[in-house]
C-alpha cells in the first residue's frame, strides 16, 4: 500500500478517525464540539470522495475506490451531516447525552463509506451489518421513551433474521461461483441452480433492509420509535446501502431470469400495499414508513430492469429519496417540543406559525408524491421511464398509478400545515443547525428538480 | 423580440416569490397587488412584441425556438428549457397574459382585506408562470412540469378560504382527479418516446422534431393508444366525462380564481395540447371519434346539469364544462382552428361572466353583512333586480350571456357556429355526424336557456332581498368593473378576428376574410395535408351551411325565450313543473348522482382497502395467522418465549413466509 493508495481511500480513514475521535476524547469536550467534529469529518469526507478520481486498483486487500463509491459516498456524508446537524438540539430537548451518539453516527457513516469500495463479499456483508448494528444502537438510543427501546429491539431481532438470510446467500453465491472476489467471478452455468437460489435468499434479506413486503412490517415501529433524526439517517443511508449491495451484485451476476419474478412481485405488492397503507395513517412518522414501503417499490421497478438506464435510475432516486426524507424527517424533529409531533393533525397551521419548517415539510411531501418541479419527480420520471424502456409496462402502470393515488396522504401533511388554523403549541424558535440542516436538504430537492444535469452526468460515471 | 421570451414566464416567478417571502412584511395590499398585477402586465407586454414581431414574419417562418439550457440529458433521453413561439403558443401566451393581467387587477379590489392577501397573489403569479410554460415550453415534459405545476396551484387557490372544509375538500378532490389525468399523460409521453424510440430510432420529445417526424407515426393500435393516453390526461384537466366532477366543487374558492383557472386558462391545457399535437391525433380516427363524442356528450350532459342550479357559480361551472366539451367536440372533428377559436372566445366571455359573478356576490355580500343576513350572497334565489344597482355590471353581464348563447354579431357565435357546421360536414365521422351535430345543438339551446334564467333570476324581476339590504347594495369599484367592461368588448368584438367565410362574402364579399383561421394555419398544416391526401372530404355546401346556421340561431332563441317565458313572464311555472315532476328535477339538481356513484365505485372501495391493509392485513390477518402458528411453535419449545413483545416473532415469520413462497416460485415454475 502506498501513500496514494491511502489517498485514494481517505474518507473511510477520515470517517473512522473521527469515530474513534469523538468516542475517546468525547468526554472531555462540549458536546457542540462533537457535533461539529462529526459534520466537518462528513463535509471532509464527502468533498475528498466527489473531488477525488475513481482509482483501477485496491488500495488494501478488498477495498477499492471505485467510480459508484465515488458517487455514493458524498450522498451518505451529506446525509450524516444533515442528521448530526438535526440531532444536536434534538437531543438536548431529548435529554440524549453523551458522545456516544454522534460517535455511532460516525461509525454508521464509515461503514456506507467501506460498503460501495468493497471487492469481496466478505468486506460487502461486514460493511452492511456494521451499517446495521450502528442503526440498531441509534434506533434505541432514546432512554426516556419506552418506544425506542422496543423499535431498537424489534430491529434487531428482525435483523438478525435478516443477517442470517444474507449470510447465507452469499455463502451460497461462493459455493457457485468458487471465489469472494466481487471482480471477474461469474456463474458457472453448471452452478446456476446455486447461484439463483443464492440470488433468492440474499433478495430475503434485502427486502428487509429495503423494507419491500413482505419484510417491511419492521418499518413504521421503527420509525415511529427512533428518534426523528436517526429515522431521517435509518430511512435514507441504510436502504440506498441495501439498493447499491444490489447494484453490486448485478453488475457481477448479470439479471437472471430467475430474478425477475420474485423482484417483480416484492416490487408490485410493496408499490401497492405501502401506498394503500399510508393512505389512512394518521401518525406522521407511521405514514412516512409506508411511504418509504412504496418509494422502495419503485426503485425496486428500476432495478428489475436490468438495463444501464434502471441502474442510473436507482442511484438517481437513492440520491432524491435521500434528500427528501431528511428534509421531512428534519422539519418533524425540528417541530418536535417536549413530546415528537405524533398525529398529522398535529402540524395544523405550523405553516404559518413556522414558516421555514411547515415550508419544508410541504416541500417534502411534493417532493415525495412526485409533483414537478421538485427532485421527487424527476427520480419518479426516471424510474418509469426505464421501466417501460425495460419492457414492463404494466408494472410501470401500476407503479404511476399508485403514484398518483399517493399524492392523496401526502397533500394532507400540506393541507393540515396551510389549510386549517394553529391549535398545537406554538413551536420553539429553529436552531441555526437544525435551519442550516433543513436548507440543504430542501435546497438539494430543488436544484435536483430543476436542473438535474450535472447529478445525472455524475451518475453517468458512477456507472462505468 | 423572440429572444426574450423567458422573460414571459419569469416575470410572475419573480413576483410569487416576492410576494411569498416578504409578502407578509409589505402588507400594504397595493404594493402587493401591484407587484402581483404588474408582473403579469410586463409578461403581457413582452408577449405583445413577440405577437407582432411574429405577424411581421412570412407564414411559413412563423416558428422559432429559443432554447435556454439543456435541462435533462441521459442516455438517448433528452430534454431542454427552451420555448416554442408559433402562432398557436402566440395566441395562447395573449390569452393567459392578457386575461391574467385583467384578472390579477380585479382580485386587487376583490379580495381587499381578506386574510393572507400576499399568500394569495403569491399562488395566482405562480399559477401565471406554470400556465405559461405550460403553453410556451417545447418539449413534451415541459409542458407537464407546467401541467402539473397549474394543478397544484389550483389545488392551493380551491383550499384558500381553508376555514370552510367544503373548500379543503374540493381542492383535494381536484388534485387527485387532476392526478389520474396526469398518470394518463405520463403514459401518454413515455409510450410515444418509446415507440418512436425503438421503432424509428427517432429519440425526442421536442414538439417541433416530434411534427418533423410525424409520418413516422403509422395509423394503428399504438398511436390511439398514445392518443387515448393523452385525451386521458386533457379530461381530467379540463373536466371532461368522466373526470369533471371537481370543477363544479372548484367554485369554493375566490372568484377571481374561478375566472381566471376555471374558466380561462388552466381548463384549456387539455384543448391547447391536443391542438400541439395535432399531428398525432389526426392519425387515430378512432380516438378523433372518442374525443368527439366525449366532447358532445359533456356539452349536453353538463347543460341538462345547469339548468337547475341555484347556486350563480355553479350554473357558470357546469358551463364552462359544457363549453369545453364544445372545444373537444371541435378537436375531435378534425377542425382545430375552430376549437381553439372558441378556447379564445370563451375566454374573454366566460372570464367576464365570472368577474361579474363575482361583483354581484361581492355586492350582495356587503349588503347582506349589513343586515347580519346568514343568507347565502351566491343564491340566486335570493338575487332579482340588481340591474338597476349595479349597472355596470349588469350591462357587461348581458352582452357575455348574449356571447356565450350564441346571438349573431357577437363573439360566441362564430366560434361556436363555425364548431357546430364542422361538427356536421367534417370528413372524419361521416356516420356519426348527425348525432354529433344535433347534440352540440340540443345543448346550444340549454345554454342559452340556462344563462338567461341566471340573467332573469340575479339581474330582473323584483328583488328577494330584505328593503334594508336592497339600500346598501352598490356597484363595485374601478379595479372590479374596469376589466369586466374590457372583458365585454372583448365578448362583442373579439370574434371578428375569426368570421365565417359564407358570412364575409354575404356580407363583405370576401374582403373580411377569417384571419384567425389564416394565422393558425401554418400550425395544423400537417393535419390539413394529412386529411386530404387520405381522400376524406367534408361536405361543401353553402345553403346547408346557411340553414343550419339559421337552425342553431332558432335553437338559442328559443331558449332564451323559454327562460323569458319561465321566468319573467310566468315566474310560478318553475315551481310547477318540479312539483310535478319531482323525481326529474331531483336528478337534475343533484348532477345525475355521479358524485355519489364515484364514492360508491371508487372512493370508498380504495378507504376499505386501505382500512383493511393497514388495520385489517397488517394487525389481524398477519398477526392472527402468525400468533396461531406462534401459539403451535411456543407449544413445542419455550425457547421462542423470551420474546416478550409478541410481536416480533410476528414479523420474522412473515419474512419466512416470503423465503418460503420464492424457494416455492423457483421449485414449481
Amino acid at each position: 500500500m502506498t501513500i496514494s493508495d491511502l489517498y485514494t481511500i481517505m474518507p473511510i480513514v477520515i470517517t473512522a478517525g473521527a469515530a474513534l475521535f469523538v468516542l475517546l476524547c468525547g468526554p472531555m469536550l462540549l458536546s457542540a464540539s462533537l457535533t461539529a467534529i462529526g459534520v466537518t469529518a462528513s463535509a471532509a469526507a464527502g468533498l475528498w470522495a466527489a473531488l477525488g478520481t475513481p482509482a483501477s486498483t485496491q488500495a488494501v486487500s478488498g477495498l477499492c475506490f471505485t467510480p459508484l463509491a465515488r458517487f455514493l459516498i458524498p450522498v451518505f456524508c451529506f446525509a450524516a451531516a444533515v442528521t448530526l446537524l438535526l440531532s444536536h438540539s434534538y437531543n438536548e430537548r431529548r435529554g440524549i447525552k453523551g458522545e456516544e451518539f454522534p460517535a455511532t453516527v460516525l461509525f454508521a457513516l464509515f461503514a456506507l463509506c467501506v460498503l460501495p469500495c468493497a471487492t469481496n463479499m466478505l468486506i460487502l456483508f461486514l460493511a452492511l451489518e456494521s451499517v446495521s448494528f450502528a442503526f440498531y444502537i441509534l434506533v434505541s438510543m432514546d432512554l426516556n421513551r419506552a418506544e425506542s427501546g422496543e423499535a431498537g429491539l424489534k430491529y434487531l431481532l428482525m435483523g438478525a433474521v435478516a443477517a442470517a438470510f444474507t449470510a447465507f446467500g452469499f455463502a451460497l453465491l461462493f459455493t457457485g461461483s468458487g471465489t469472494l472476489q466481487l471482480s471477474g467471478a461469474l456463474a458457472r452455468p453448471d452452478n446456476r441452480a446455486i447461484i439463483s437460489a443464492g440470488w433468492g435468499v440474499i433478495l430475503v434479506g434485502m427486502a428487509f433492509k429495503l423494507s419491500l413486503v413482505p419484510g417491511h412490517l419492521w418499518t413504521p415501529d421503527v420509525y415511529q420509535g427512533a428518534p426523528a433524526p436517526v429515522s431521517a439517517f435509518l430511512s435514507t443511508s441504510s436502504k440506498v446501502a441495501a439498493a447499491a449491495l444490489l447494484l453490486i451484485l448485478l453488475a457481477l451476476f448479470p439479471p437472471m431470469p430467475e430474478l425477475r419474478v420474485p423482484l417483480a412481485a416484492l416490487s408490485v405488492l410493496s408499490m401497492v400495499l405501502g401506498n394503500l397503507a399510508a393512505l389512512l395513517q394518521q401518525n406522521i412518522k407511521r405514514m412516512l414508513a409506508y411511504s418509504s414501503v412504496a418509494h422502495m417499490g419503485y426503485l425496486s421497478l428500476a432495478l428489475l430492469s436490468g438495463s444501464r438506464d434502471g441502474y442510473a435510475a436507482v442511484l438517481l432516486y437513492g440520491a432524491v429519496y435521500t434528500a427528501m426524507n431528511l428534509a421531512a424527517f428534519g422539519a418533524i424533529s425540528s417541530l418536535s417540543i417536549d413530546e415528537e409531533r405524533e398525529l398529522v393533525t398535529d402540524y395544523a397551521g405550523l405553516g404559518f406559525t413556522a414558516p421555514l419548517r411547515g415550508g419544508v415539510l410541504a416541500l417534502a411531501m411534493i417532493s415525495l408524491a412526485g409533483i414537478p418541479p421538485t427532485a421527487g419527480f424527476i427520480g419518479k420520471f426516471f424510474i418509469f421511464y426505464s421501466a417501460i424502456k425495460g419492457g414492463s409496462i404494466a408494472l410501470a402502470i401500476i407503479g404511476i398509478l399508485s403514484a398518483a393515488a399517493s399524492a392523496y396522504f401526502y397533500l394532507r401533511v400540506v393541507a393540515q400545515l396551510y389549510m386549517h388554523r394553529s391549535q398545537a403549541p406554538a413551536p420553539r424558535a429553529v436552531s441555526l443547525a437544525e435551519g442550516l440542516a433543513l436548507c440543504l436538504a430542501s435546497a438539494m430537492i430543488l436544484v435536483i428538480g430543476v436542473y438535474p444535469g450535472p447529478l445525472l452526468k455524475a451518475i453517468d460515471t458512477a456507472l462505468q | 423580440m423572440f429572444d426574450l421570451v423567458w422573460l414571459i414566464p419569469l416575470c410572475p416567478l419573480i413576483g410569487s416569490v416576492i410576494n411569498g417571502l416578504l409578502g407578509k412584511k409589505i402588507k400594504n395590499e397595493t404594493v402587493i397587488g401591484g407587484i402581483a398585477a404588474g408582473s403579469v402586465f410586463a409578461s403581457f407586454m413582452v408577449a405583445c412584441g413577440i405577437l407582432f414581431q411574429l405577424l411581421s414574419l412570412p407564414g411559413e417562418e412563423r416558428v422559432i425556438q429559443k432554447t435556454i439550457f439543456t435541462w435533462i440529458q441521459s442516455g438517448t433521453f433528452k430534454a431542454d428549457i427552451g420555448f416554442l413561439i408559433d402562432p398557436l403558443s402566440a395566441t395562447m401566451l395573449m390569452i393567459v397574459t392578457g386575461i391574467g393581467f385583467l384578472i390579477h387587477l380585479y382580485s386587487i379590489g376583490y379580495m381587499h382585506g381578506e386574510e393572507g392577501f400576499y399568500r394569495y397573489f403569491c399562488y395566482l403569479n405562480l399559477f401565471t408562470f406554470s400556465m405559461l410554460c405550460l403553453v410556451s415550453g417545447n418539449n413534451l415534459l415541459l409542458m407537464f412540469i407546467g401541467w402539473e405545476g397549474v394543478g397544484l396551484c389550483s389545488y392551493l387557490l380551491i383550499g384558500y378560504y381553508f376555514h370552510k372544509k367544503s373548500a379543503g375538500d374540493a381542492g383535494k378532490k381536484a388534485f387527485v382527479m387532476n392526478r389520474v389525468g396526469d398518470f394518463g399523460f405520463l403514459l401518454g409521453l413515455f409510450t410515444l418516446f418509446y415507440y418512436l424510440g425503438t421503432n424509428h430510432n427517432v429519440w425526442t420529445i421536442n414538439f417541433v422534431e416530434l411534427a418533423k417526424n410525424a409520418d413516422l407515426l403509422v395509423p394503428g393500435a399504438v398511436v390511439t393508444t398514445v392518443c387515448l393516453c393523452f385525451f386521458l390526461g386533457a379530461t381530467g384537466k379540463s373536466a371532461q366525462i368522466p373526470l369533471y366532477t371537481w370543477l363544479p366543487d372548484a367554485m369554493e374558492g375566490p372568484t377571481p380564481v374561478s375566472a381566471l383557472i376555471h374558466a380561462a386558462t388552466m381548463v384549456t391545457a387539455g384543448v391547447y395540447m391536443i391542438a400541439r399535437m395535432n399531428f398525432i391525433f389526426i392519425k387515430s380516427p378512432t380516438a378523433l371519434l372518442v374525443i368527439a363524442c366525449v366532447g358532445a356528450a359533456t356539452a349536453l350532459f353538463a347543460a341538462t346539469i345547469g339548468t337547475a342550479q341555484n347556486d350563480i357559480k355553479r350554473v357558470l361551472a357546469y358551463s364552462t364544462v359544457s363549453q369545453l366539451g364544445y372545444m373537444f367536440l371541435a378537436m375531435g372533428v378534425g377542425a382545430f382552428t375552430a376549437g381553439v377559436f372558441h378556447l379564445m372566445t370563451h375566454a374573454f366571455f366566460k372570464a367576464c361572466l365570472f368577474l361579474g359573478s363575482g361583483s354581484v356576490i361581492h355586492g350582495m355580500h356587503h349588503a347582506l353583512h349589513h343586515e347580519h343576513s346568514e343568507a347565502d350572497p351566491q343564491d340566486m334565489r335570493n338575487m332579482g333586480g340588481l340591474r338597476k344597482k349595479m349597472p355596470v355590471t349588469f350591462w357587461t353581464f348581458l352582452f357575455a350571456t348574449i356571447a356565450i348563447a350564441g346571438i349573431p354579431g357577437l363573439a360566441g357565435f362564430f366560434s361556436k357556429d363555425e364548431i357546430l357546421w364542422q361538427a356536421f360536414a367534417n370528413p372524419h365521422h361521416h356516420a356519426v355526424n348527425y348525432v354529433l351535430w344535433g347534440a352540440g345543438a340540443i345543448a346550444a339551446g340549454l345554454t342559452a336557456f340556462y344563462m338567461f334564467r341566471l340573467v332573469f333570476m340575479t339581474f330582473f324581476g323584483q328583488t328577494r332581498l330584505s328593503e334594508k339590504a336592497f339600500h346598501h347594495l352598490h356597484e363595485s369599484p374601478w379595479v372590479i368593473t374596469v376589466p369586466l367592461v374590457c372583458l365585454a368588448f372583448l365578448s362583442i368584438f373579439g370574434g371578428y378576428v375569426g368570421v365565417p367565410k359564407v358570412l364575409s362574402e354575404f356580407f363583405t364579399g370576401g374582403a373580411f376574410p377569417n384571419y384567425f383561421e389564416h394565422w393558425l394555419e401554418p400550425v395544423f398544416a400537417y393535419s390539413t395535408h394529412y386529411t386530404e391526401a387520405h381522400g376524406a372530404h367534408g361536405l361543401h355546401s353553402v345553403a346547408m351551411e346557411w340553414g343550419l346556421m339559421g337552425v342553431s340561431v332558432l335553437i338559442a332563441c328559443g331558449g332564451i325565450a323559454l327562460a323569458f317565458a319561465l321566468y319573467i313572464v310566468a315566474p310560478g311555472f318553475p315551481e310547477k313543473f318540479t312539483s310535478t315532476f319531482p323525481a326529474l328535477h331531483r336528478a337534475v339538481y343533484n348532477k345525475w348522482y355521479v358524485d355519489e356513484i364515484y364514492d360508491f365505485a371508487f372512493v370508498n372501495p380504495c378507504k376499505a382497502l386501505g382500512n383493511f391493509l393497514w388495520k385489517g392485513f397488517d394487525v389481524l390477518v398477519v398477526d392472527g395467522i402468525v400468533n396461531g402458528v406462534a401459539a403451535v411453535v411456543r407449544g413445542f419449545s419455550g425457547i421462542l418465549r423470551y420474546v416478550q413483545t409478541g410481536f416480533v416473532h410476528n414479523y420474522a415469520f412473515t419474512m419466512v413466509f416470503g423465503v418460503a413462497l420464492i424457494v416455492a416460485v423457483y421449485i414449481f415454475r
